[in-house]
């Protein structure tokens, strides 16, 4: 008995290590596996005064990218390095507009043209800020490492380089005496340069391209422009963010205009002492004056291999001859490797192409990648129509369905009793499901990529009973301060932050401490309308005994406690209520304004752990904050002041940016999201057979799966179907056995939900015409238009998904004859009372007087409160003026009107005129009379 | 003869009253009732209580909307049901509330109960409507008037706002009272919106839909129906017993404020925009 338990055990723990390492089969190659590598030798040699060489340094670098073809917008690909010369000064963020002062770091940028066809230089690549283009001083005879430039044409050496010429009509000429401008040329060809003092009056020509910036604005999403950092090995890695026209107009990169990434290792200026071929006035003098330009030009760096330096930092922190300041510089500029980009079919091609109305689909974020990709090759096909998706929650997709608003609603949570009030099929076409996806740093301040998660550690962050400040831990115990009885003293020995908390630990012990960025950790960002992947991932910690015991009020094996806010929460649910109430006199969030006590004491006070919670109302909301490892913990305190400089409020918005290095942000996205911007998920416990009250220090005992598909196919293994709501459902009690141990806990399936009555015009046989393709070509995998992206595992019989791709077939027969026909995923079985009777509709109209005669009419519904975006477009980062969405009616209104109310009022009124008429005409019949009477 | 005849003025009585009511007077209760909302929405706003997410009782002064375009300042109650809908324009409680991301919807009396949405369809695109709420002032901008047939508005950018006003319209003689046709305001907010809390609603009842009556009110219809039948049996034996003079000083005012709750309670067996 005993063997075998430890036979089993060990099973599980290979299975354990095994099944992290696993991804999906499709996903793009990682960069051990390059689709890009190419070496290269640099050199810098210096060319003295006698003519002589002194090499100052070589390296042999070289650069591996994993995917350069088949590009979308936004996604997100990696670019690894070695051989380069260390970092010296490092700065936290790699996208600031100061990050090009770091000593020796990798430039990468994005760039239109490409090497072969000579159309690829500086003035083609995009960057971010314009002082990134510019070197100016206001000294005249100055001479910068730019002039000294030994690759440089005496052209570009001059005092100013750069300048219109002819200067315009109206330009007062340069006001640097000494300067470089580098020009950008957009792809309308037009050429903006960045002039000093000119840029708000354009009166020497266009300054600013659409886009460009010439402050950072903290809160917009960054450039992609990249100054990343060399580790002392001369290693190094970056995730670029690639972009299209749709989100960088002047830039304009497509399938059609070719573009090229630009990596630019920076080895420093190589400088040029014999001035040979330059005019008088264009060298410096000799002696001091050249003694010293020769100085800077020749200059290795003031900072230590990887040194920190704090933000903001200028030129004269640093030896700007190896920065990127002077990136466009011939003998820097020479080192770049150039990579011509790929880009697959832009995401608005239906709404450019086909001006027909689209048939529309409700609901699951969880299909936004899938129907990416599905849609254009419905548009562009004119066998077959257009459609899209109108994303939204599952639960106000699944009630528009009920209401009749709409006819076919994407949702993963069929209703539990089957129940839609109208007949509904639910036709599976999807197998995907949701990632806990993070970016995070190790103790040596790599990137972290193997996090594992138990449901305890997920409840514990939910629940808001990490305090997420010293300071009010330090309260909590504070017998002084607290009453003893105050409910919130249960939490004086919580860990203060996830990343202390002995149980993270012992699951992740190459995580360390992460001090630095710990006061914006301790959250997941979860959603904050109702949605099905939080209801399954609720159900997921409900079914987990240590979860649920913790949530119960039971303290974990360390003594840590429930925030009491939570204390018996009901799970699942379709959102997490945030629940904290917990506030003091003697605390305040605002204690980080530097404000003066007496009016932070004037600021209301508000519970903390709603704070640092801040959900959003999207996943890829969470997506845009992992690319760029944003923490969404409102902390950061702005103070607002009136005219006569005294703070009168203060607002706590999102913290930003985490500094490189020490990262910690986790969010809830799909597994498509995190497959199609390359985020890493985490791996989530499946079983354990450590009791919930003994204390751990490692995994043992513990099983985990990250999704992958193998994990997603065990998982559906588990799923049944369920004869009550009509469609297969995942079965948490199960997957938390010993069944379950490889099964990922996050799968979801993704079903059509379409009416099978009342659904008008050519839309059912578009909608059944769907549902064929859904389970037949669209399940092919791979990442051209109409193939199922990575993230989903194949619907296929190949996979033991036969009975599902069966029943969608009938489903699309059903859904194509609208006879109001359900067909019945447990063969035999019987519908649940109201399932196929349309019974909402001819109860209301009975009791109304057939009042609400047009509700019933289709996907033209007028208030349907639509809060998503459609997917084709995805959000753009920087919004590009000159080619806007192409904005298209949903449908047509419908027309709404009742019965009762066109002839309510009017037959009172004809009664009342009626029987007034007939009545005084009886009256005065009657008086008529008894006067004749009365005359005999 | 005579008592057919004196039968069929008195329906023809009831019948004006009952018109009389729903066009004209009851502006004086939703006058009153604006009123008191008015100032509970100031008590509420100035103590932060106002509520601004989750599920809210329908009733509850939420918003102020002002036109100044067409003169409309009205306070907003949560829900949409003929209850409701005496005292206030009503905002729909699956929607998320005005100022926060996605549609919201209100539906107003076109005019019946004081015609707040009356004058709706002057609005013209650009006009502008101001919206005051627990989180602070919203300036939305009128993009159309959405008729029957019309386009729809383009789905939402994501994190955008919308806000739909719905009332009805009457065409040709039953213009301005008999209306019959549910008829749309879209705005678009300027600005930024804000997150309010979750845990809104996702379904609704019937009879909060547009253009649905309220059955609830059957109740109190069926008792005010028997308070004035025993106001008017009443009255028929008091002037026996008292002489007619007595009688109608007493029974006038008694016979007035049974008929008042009769018409009340089948105001909301009307539709909700009308």
């Amino acid at each position: 008995m005993n063997g075998r338990r430890r036979a089993a055990g060990l099973t599980l723990l290979i299975l354990a290590l095994l099944l992290p390492a696993a991804t999906f089969s499709t996903a793009p190659a990682r960069a051990d596996n390059p689709a890009y590598s190419e070496t290269k030798t640099f050199a810098r040699k210096h060319l003295n005064a006698n003519g002589t060489e002194t090499v100052a340094d070589t390296r042999t670098v070289t650069v591996r990218v994993n995917q350069v073809e088949r590009l979308k917008a936004r996604q997100q690909i990696e670019v690894k390095w070695s051989g380069a010369h260390p970092s010296h000064g490092v700065v936290d963020n790699q996208n600031a507009a100061d990050a090009l002062y770091q000593e020796y770091p990798v430039m990468i940028m994005q760039c239109r043209g490409d090497e072969r066809s000579g159309t690829l230089n500086p003035s083609t690549c995009w960057t971010q800020g314009f002082d990134q283009r510019k070197d100016n001083y206001n000294i005249p005879y100055m001479f910068p490492p730019w002039r000294l430039d030994r690759d440089a044409t005496p052209a570009q050496r001059k005092q100013v380089v750069g300048f219109p010429d002819p200067v315009p009509a109206g330009c007062p000429g340069p006001v640097d005496q000494v300067a470089h401008y580098e020009p950008f040329v957009a792809e309308d060809k037009t050429v903006y340069r960045p002039l000093t003092s000119y840029d708000k009056t354009d009166v020497c020509g266009k300054v600013l391209a659409p886009d460009m910036v010439n402050v950072e604005d903290k809160a917009a999403p960054p450039g992609n422009t990249t100054y990343a950092s060399t580790d002392k090995d001369g290693n190094g890695s970056a995730r670029f963010v690639v972009w299209t026209g749709l989100e960088n107009a002047s830039l304009g990169c497509s399938a059609t205009v070719s573009c090229s990434l630009v990596v630019l290792p920076i080895m420093g200026m190589s400088c040029d002492e014999t001035y040979a071929d330059m005019p008088a006035n264009d060298r410096p003098a000799p002696g001091r004056q050249s003694d010293g330009a020769q100085a800077a030009c020749r200059a290795t760096g003031q900072h230590e291999v990887n040194e920190f330096l704090p933000s903001p930092i200028n030129r004269f922190q640093v030896d700007t001859a190896v920065t990127a300041a002077n990136w466009w510089s011939p003998s820097i500029w020479k080192n770049h490797f150039s990579i011509k980009l790929g880009f697959g079919s832009p995401a608005n091609i239906c709404d450019i192409g086909d001006t027909r109305l689209p048939v529309e689909l409700f609901g699951s974020e969880l299909m936004q990648e899938a129907i990416a990709q599905w849609a254009p090759a419905f548009c562009s096909n004119p066998s077959r129509f257009k459609f899209r998706q109108v994303q939204m929650g599952e639960p106000l997709a699944k009630s528009n369905l009920d209401d009749g608003k709409i006819s076919a609603a994407l949702v993963s949570r069929p209703p539990d009793d089957g129940d839609y009030g109208r007949p509904v099929v639910n036709a599976p076409i999807a197998v995907t499901g949701f990632a806990i996806s993070y970016v995070m740093d190790d103790k040596n301040h790599n990137e972290y990529k193997s996090l594992k998660l138990n449901p305890r550690l997920i409840a514990k962050l939910l629940s808001e009973s990490y305090p997420g400040r010293p300071d009010l831990t330090a309260l909590f115990k504070n017998e002084d301060k607290l009453p003893k009885n105050h409910p919130y003293r249960v939490m004086a020995n919580n860990s203060t932050f996830i990343s202390v908390d002995p149980e993270f630990k012992a699951l992740n012990p190459d995580v360390g401490d992460s001090l630095y960025e710990a006061l914006s950790a301790s959250a997941l960002i979860a959603l904050s309308g109702n949605s099905d992947v939080m209801w399954a991932l609720t159900s997921y910690l409900n079914a987990d005994p240590d979860a649920r015991a913790f949530l119960n009020g039971e303290p974990d094996p360390w003594g840590m406690v429930v925030n009491p806010g939570y204390k018996g929460i009901e799970l699942p649910q379709e959102f997490w209520p945030l629940l904290d109430t917990f506030t003091d006199p003697s605390f305040t969030p605002y204690s980080t304004c530097g404000l003066p006590e007496e009016f932070i004491k004037q600021f209301p006070m508000q519970p903390y752990g709603p704070l640092l919670a801040s959900p959003v109302t999207t996943m890829m909301q969470t997506v845009d904050r992992l690319q760029f490892g944003q923490s969404n913990a409102r902390i950061r305190c702005t103070v607002l002041y009136d005219t006569s400089n005294t703070p009168v409020s203060a607002n706590l918005s999102p913290y930003g940016r985490q500094r490189r290095g020490d990262r910690f942000v986790l969010g809830i996205t799909s597994l498509a999201q995190a497959q199609y911007y390359q985020l890493n998920t985490a791996a989530l416990q499946t079983t354990s057979t450590v009791g919930k009250s003994a204390k751990f220090t490692n995994t043992t005992g513990r099983t985990f799966a990250g999704p992958s598909d193998a994990s997603l196919k065990a998982a559906m293994r588990l799923a049944k179907p369920d004869a009550t709501a009509n469609a297969w459902i995942m079965p948490y009690d199960t997957m938390r056995t010993s069944a379950g141990a490889d099964a990922y806990p996050g799968t979801l399936p993704v079903y059509a939900a379409v009416a099978t009555k009342d659904v008008r015009g050519d839309d059912p046989g578009r909608l059944a015409q769907l549902l064929r393709f859904a389970v037949g070509d669209g399940q092919v995998q791979g990442s051209e238009n109409g193939q199922l992206p990575p993230g989903y595992l194949p619907l296929t019989a190949a996979n033991g998904f036969g009975d599902y791709v069966q029943y969608t077939l009938k489903a699309a027969d059903a859904v194509a004859q609208q006879q109001g026909e359900v067909p019945r995923v447990v063969p035999g079985t019987t519908p649940s009372q109201n399932g196929s009777g349309g019974s909402n509709n001819g109860s209301n109209g009975g009791s109304n007087g057939g009042s609400n005669g047009g509700s019933g009419s289709g996907s033209g519904g007028t208030t349907v409160p639509n809060s998503g975006s459609r997917p084709s477009a995805a959000p753009s980062t920087s919004a590009s003026p000159s080619a806007p969405p192409v904005a298209q009616p949903a449908g047509t209104t419908a027309l709404l009107s009742s019965v009762l109310a066109t002839w309510g009022l009017p037959m009172v009124l004809l009664v009342g005129v009626c029987a007034g008429c007939a009545g005084t005409i009886m009256r005065m019949i009657t008086g008529f009379n008894d006067w004749r009477r009365s005359l005999r | 003869m005579k008592v057919l005849s004196r039968g069929l003025i008195t329906l023809a009585v009831l019948c004006g009253w009952l018109l009389t009511y729903l066009l004209g007077a009851s502006a004086l209760r939703q006058e009153h009732d604006q009123r008191e909302l008015y100032n509970e929405l100031r008590r509420t706003l100035a103590s932060a209580e106002v509520p601004i997410g989750g599920a809210i009782d329908p009733g509850m002064p939420i918003a102020l909307i002002v036109a100044p375009a067409i003169g409309l300042s009205q306070v907003i109650v949560e829900g949409t049901d003929g209850d409701v809908m005496r005292s206030a324009p009503g905002h729909r409680r699956d929607t998320p509330l005005p100022g926060q991301p996605g549609t919201s919807v209100i539906y107003g009396h076109a005019a019946a109960y004081g015609a707040p949405f009356g004058d709706l369809t002057a609005l013209a695109p650009g006009d502008h409507l101001t919206i005051t709420t627990g989180q602070g002032e919203f300036d939305y901008e009128v993009q159309r008037v959405r008729h029957a047939a019309d386009p729809t508005p383009a789905p939402l950018q994501q994190g955008g706002s919308r806000l739909i006003l719905a009332t009805a319209e009457g065409q040709g003689w039953r213009t301005g009272w008999a209306t019959d046709r549910v008829v749309y305001v879209d705005s678009v907010l300027k600005g930024d919106p804000k997150l309010g809390p979750p845990g809104r609603p996702s379904t609704i009842d019937v009879r909060e839909r547009a253009m649905q009556a309220n059955p609830d009110a059957l109740v109190p219809l069926v008792l005010w129906l028997q308070l004035l039948g025993a106001a008017a049996f009443g009255g028929t034996w008091a002037a026996r017993r008292w002489g007619a003079l007595q009688t109608w000083i007493v029974g006038v005012p008694a016979i007035l404020a049974t008929l008042w709750g009769v018409t009340d309670a089948l105001g909301q067996l009307l539709p909700n925009l009308i």
